[in-house]
């Protein structure tokens, strides 16, 4: 078991980082979903997706007219924003009614009082009728095919369609195009999530060389780390289930952390901020200042602080007393803090890679981070025996 | 007196093809045009671009923002409707001519946007709901249709009384002159329907490159014998000489939009009933020089090229649209407004591009303190009503609505 425990360290502070990097794509994932939420990319999503499955070069932009349909138009919030979900039977709805007013011309004729008068030509026959022959009016395509193909199949033997019927079937085929777009949504956002990573990594000056560091040398705090991560996984395999690989299980996965917050926003500076924000924001804001709340309890060697580089390189950074009976490494911490902490091309080079490691690392996702944990956390306690720190004395 | 603007737009972003807004990004922002949206929506950031681009800024940019005015989401109805609020005051039963504009030919790429039709379709649905005072003209491309397939495309919705008039917009991609749109003039000459053209050194313009559209300096013409032909070859040929001018189309579009390019189409048919939007433009009227004009490419100026064609031309009009904006300009042109060609100049304001200049009530009223309130009153009733007058619709009878009407149906004996 020698050289298992020789390694011990190493999976050790590699778990505290992936501990960490799991925390903060959740952070990560909030910021996202406010962000998108903010620019109400969903709505627009929603849009491109429709006008997609419904645009017909050789006749209509049909996706274009039911957003026009005064169904869709109701669900829009103002003029800068489009619908962020459309039941399917809405759906339905106004695409049957923008086929059938396919059949319906409006005219303005002259009349004896000296007046113009419009007549909706062809608006006197039933829907069913009306829908006939707005799509049999439709220059051939695909789209047309595919209507005629929904409506045969709710044809009776006299050749009526039953719309209530084909509502239903165009409803089935409107949600299970948003179901593929919803993987679609996914993968667009990827160089968002990067952004965000090197924003949160700058943000909150999270080095990941220098936590590499202090992990090694610093024998508690690895500890106190590796029974978070060995409880966070536990909760995590627990709840995994249910979790799926929704975006708002990473709320859930806070739950399995511990992490508790009444939505209230505790940081006065941030109180100001939210009460701009609506309360979809608000409660964005809140869960996010519960996870930097949560880091910080760990006390690790991050954040924006004047003793730490890169501040640290532009002010005189205090010299640091070790007490009377220092360990040897805590001497070797100061040693790594003093090089750090002098600006030099060296240390600048370093925390330029640190940020950039964390800022990479957290564009990950969380779901990929937390997989990491679990696995890691398997791999010690099936291979290494857990040190404690008393047995580490007795060596 | 009844008021009627005759310029002005509705059509929205939708309408717009989906590299419209691309082309004013560099490519890396392409992935965040989501993003680069939301901040362009917000009125502070518009009133940043706007200082910073300028007035003669990049034209797309411009227009793209002027979309933006309008609402990114809004549909043309809610355009429609802002702008008739804003004439709440003025002349509550206001008539408006809503040009149409058909953008799918701008460009070579593909793109899902709203296509003409569809821009159509929901411009009918408008015009329901106010026939009286909503009137649109179609806009017409002769890469969308041509010739007599054209002309049934136009007649039918002009013969309904669906559609008023006929839209040109040739720095879209194609001159004036196209063969394609002769059997068109020859059907608009003899209803007497009128045309509208956008005729400014400014505005939207074919956003790929100029081999598409000027592949080479000897464009067809419906009137190869024209004595004006020569000249216009000539221009074509300079812009296409000029590295410079033939990189953007904001340059070479101009080629399109020249004046000159409408002598061909008058001398074959001399009582088209045509109207060179902006009176060439606040620009020219006020003398400034086009970097076109700088370069000697296209020395001309166009608002005298405007008064020159009126002269010769007994139908051709021009409208105060957009240019309007500087007072200057308007107090420049008074003398004109005020002499014999003064009968065939319109009143319209182009609304929404206007709205980056001045919401549309002000422009009115500041425009009417300028003209006076008589003149102001005969350009934009008597000289609107004139220019409206078709075979198929008369200015003075009024339209009702289309829900007090029964069909007539001959079923029901
Ligand atoms: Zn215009």
């Amino acid at each position: 078991m020698i050289s298992a425990a020789l390694l011990t360290p190493y999976l050790d502070t590699i778990i505290a980082l992936v501990l960490l990097y799991a925390l903060l794509s959740i952070l990560v994932s909030i910021l996202l979903e406010a962000w998108n939420k903010r620019i109400k990319l969903r709505g627009v999503f929603l849009q491109k997706v429709v006008y997609r499955m419904l645009d017909d070069p050789l006749n209509h932009n049909y996706g274009h007219l039911i957003y026009q349909h005064p169904i869709i138009n109701a669900m829009r919030r103002d003029g800068n924003s489009y619908p962020h979900y459309i039941p399917a039977e809405g759906f339905a709805n106004a695409l049957i009614d923008v086929l059938a007013e396919q059949a319906v011309t409006l005219r303005y004729e002259a009349r004896e009082d000296g007046t113009y008068a419009g007549v909706r030509m062809g608006a006197e026959d039933p829907l069913q009728v009306r829908l006939n022959k707005g799509v049999d009016g439709m220059a051939e395509s695909e789209l047309k095919q595919l209507f005629r193909n929904f409506m045969d199949r709710h044809r009776s033997a006299a050749g009526v369609v039953d719309v209530d019927g084909l509502k239903l079937e165009l409803g089935r085929w409107f949600d299970g195009n948003m179901e593929r777009a919803g993987g679609e949504y996914k993968n667009d956002q990827k160089h968002k999530l990067v952004f965000l990573g090197f924003l949160v990594a700058v943000g909150m000056n999270v080095d990941s060389l220098h936590l590499t560091r202090m992990f090694l040398l610093d024998t508690d705090l690895r500890d106190r780390m590796v029974a978070e991560a060995d409880a966070v996984a536990e909760r995590y395999t627990a709840e995994r289930e249910a979790l799926g690989t929704d975006s708002m299980a990473t709320l859930a996965l806070m739950r399995s952390m511990g992490v508790r917050h009444d939505g209230v926003v505790t940081d006065s500076l941030l109180r100001i901020a939210a009460q701009r924000l609506d309360t979809a924001e608000r409660r964005a804001l809140a869960d996010a200042e519960a996870v930097v709340e949560h880091v910080r309890s760990w006390q690790l060697p991050l954040g924006w602080n004047t003793a730490d580089a890169p501040l640290s390189w532009f002010c005189d950074p205090r010299p640091v007393q070790l007490p009377e009976g220092a360990r040897p490494s805590q001497r070797a911490v100061l040693r790594h803090l003093q090089e750090r902490n002098t600006p030099k091309a060296w240390s600048i080079l370093q925390w330029l890679i640190g940020i950039f490691i964390t800022g990479w690392s957290l564009s990950q996702g969380a779901p990929f981070w937390f997989e990491a944990l679990v696995k890691l956390i398997n791999i010690r306690r099936s291979g290494v025996k857990p040190q404690t720190t008393d047995e580490r004395q007795h060596r | 007196m009844r008021i009627t603007n005759i310029h002005s737009h509705v059509f929205t972003g939708a309408c717009a093809p989906d590299h419209f807004f691309r082309m004013v990004l560099p490519t890396w922002a392409d992935r965040w045009a989501d993003e680069i949206k939301y901040f362009l929506e917000k009125p502070w950031m518009r009133g940043l671009i706007k200082r910073l681009a300028g007035r003669r800024g990049d034209g797309l940019l411009l227009r793209y923002l002027q979309f933006l005015e309008a609402g990114t989401q809004n549909t043309q109805e809610q355009v429609f409707g802002a702008m008739r609020q804003a004439y709440s005051l003025l002349g509550p039963d206001t008539r408006f001519v809503a040009l149409t504009l058909n953008m799918d030919h701008m460009d070579v790429l593909p793109s899902r946007h709203a296509r003409i039709e569809d821009q159509l379709r929901e411009v009918e649905r408008v015009r329901a709901h106010y026939p009286d005072s909503f009137l649109p003209f179609v806009g017409v491309d002769p890469r969308h249709l041509q010739g007599e397939a054209l002309v049934r495309w136009v007649r039918e919705k002009v013969e309904r009384r669906a559609f008023f008039g006929i839209k040109l917009y040739p720095s879209l991609g194609f001159f004036p002159f196209d063969p394609a749109l002769d059997a068109l003039y020859a059907w608009a000459q003899e209803e007497q329907v009128p045309i509208m053209t956008h005729c400014t050194r400014y505005g939207t313009h074919f956003t790929g490159g100029i081999q598409h559209v000027l592949p080479h300096a000897d464009p067809p013409t419906l009137n190869p014998s024209s004595p004006v032909m020569p000249a216009i070859r000539d221009r074509v040929a300079r812009y296409l000489a000029h590295p410079k001018a033939r990189a953007d189309a904001k340059y070479w579009g101009n080629a399109l939009l020249h004046p000159q390019n409408y002598e061909p189409v008058l001398e074959k048919y001399p009582h088209l009933k045509l109207c060179l939007a902006h009176f060439g433009g606040d620009d020219q009227i006020l003398g400034e020089a086009h970097k076109v004009q700088q370069w000697g490419i296209d020395p001309d100026n166009w608002h005298q090229e405007v008064v020159g064609l009126m002269q010769v031309w007994p139908n051709v009009w021009t409208d105060i649209s957009y240019t309007l904006y500087k007072a200057e300009a308007l107090r420049r042109i008074l003398p004109l407004l005020a002499g014999p060609l003064g009968d065939r100049v319109l009143f319209g304001t182009d609304y929404y591009m206007t709205l980056r200049e001045a919401p549309e009530a002000d422009l009115v009223s500041r425009c009417r303190g300028i003209l006076g309130p008589d003149l102001f009153a005969r350009m934009a009733s008597e000289h609107t009503d004139h220019y409206l007058r078709s075979r198929h619709f008369d200015p003075a009878v009024r339209f009702i609505t289309a829900r007090t009407v029964t069909p007539p149906t001959p079923a029901s004996t």
